[in-house]
């Protein structure tokens, strides 16, 4: 009970404090600029790391979705939305760019993997992924990899909870179907 | 015509509820498992973002130049009309009806008289 309540005072804190970088982010602060940088950019990267599965181009994403939060932020209501803003943002540039490679042959330079799960086996399953269409696959990489809830996803997608349900099934089938026809084995 | 229960068609090679259910369950742990949970961002990361946002906002305001200057130019010429429309019965008619046009005879016509006394120069 007295952890929980710590806990919630310090979101508040903090959220106060993002609150106050944001109005001077509007002056052009390029330490409150920094500040919030910061806060964001890890969550920002991991997320289209995930997605696009190439660690400079989700540089490149991130910042691209940091500028245009920026350049937005006087026609931002609330300000408490910011993060779900940027974060959105971040995931429409990323699939905008899984559009733009569909047509180019895929390229993956993400094989470090976490303990556990062999190079090979992370190079599969990234080309797989590639087999998804773009709303397919970042449903799957918000929902699994990032593990949202589907209440998040429809959000941050911008979709109804029902086309995340949907949608998250196809993803799911179509993947088991190429993985056992990669593999051979139905696990 | 004999009508089927519609359970009668189905694959049999389609596994069971329970079954797709533990699936889903396995592939979801692949998928999982190719996660990428931590990141390492440049060290100038930072400095680069607030740089392109710099370049950016620059840039945005070049972009929209024209398109500004052209709506002021169109503002003033909407304003003009309005004010023209807005004042038209004081401004008097251009016509040149009951007009005439008659040559102008002055009577006390004088030429200018020259000095003698005075140099070339002065009376230029």
């Amino acid at each position: 009970m007295f952890g929980t309540q710590v806990i919630k005072n310090a979101a508040q804190e903090a959220l106060a404090l993002e609150l106050h970088w944001l109005q001077r982010c509007r002056q052009g602060d390029e330490a409150a600029l920094s500040l919030v940088i910061d806060k964001h950019r890890n969550r920002l990267v991991r997320t289209a790391s995930n997605i696009l599965r190439d660690r400079h181009e989700a540089e490149d994403v991130s910042q691209e979705a940091f500028i245009k939060a920026f350049n937005e932020l006087g026609r931002l209501r609330d300000d408490r939305a910011f993060s779900s803003y940027l974060y959105r943002i971040c995931v429409r540039l990323c699939m905008d760019r899984l559009r733009s490679r569909r047509a180019e042959p895929a390229e993956f330079d993400s094989a470090e993997g976490d303990a556990g799960t062999s190079v090979e086996n992370r190079l599969l399953i990234e080309k797989l992924l590639n087999e998804l269409t773009p709303e397919l696959r970042t449903t799957l990489v918000l929902r699994e990899m990032e593990q949202l809830s589907y209440e998040e996803v429809a959000e941050i997608m911008r979709v109804p909870i029902g086309t995340v349900r949907s949608r998250l099934h196809t993803a799911r089938e179509r993947f088991r179907r190429l993985w056992t026809d990669a593999t051979g084995e139905t696990r | 015509m004999s009508w089927k229960f519609p359970v009668r068609t189905q694959n049999p090679e389609a596994p069971s509820v329970g079954e797709a259910d533990g699936l889903d369950d396995l592939f979801s742990e692949v998928v999982r498992s190719a996660a990428i949970r931590d990141v390492e961002v440049s060290s100038n990361y930072n400095k680069r973002t607030i740089r392109r946002f710099r370049v950016d906002s620059k840039e945005t305001v070049r972009y929209l130049m024209p398109l500004l200057t052209g709506a002021a130019i169109a503002a003033l010429g909407i304003f003009g009309l309005v004010e023209i429309l807005s004042k038209r019965d004081q401004i008097q008619p251009l016509s040149n009806t009951g007009m005439e046009v008659r040559r102008d005879v002055s009577p006390g016509l004088r030429f200018p008289s020259l000095e003698e006394s005075r140099s070339v120069d002065r009376v230029r």
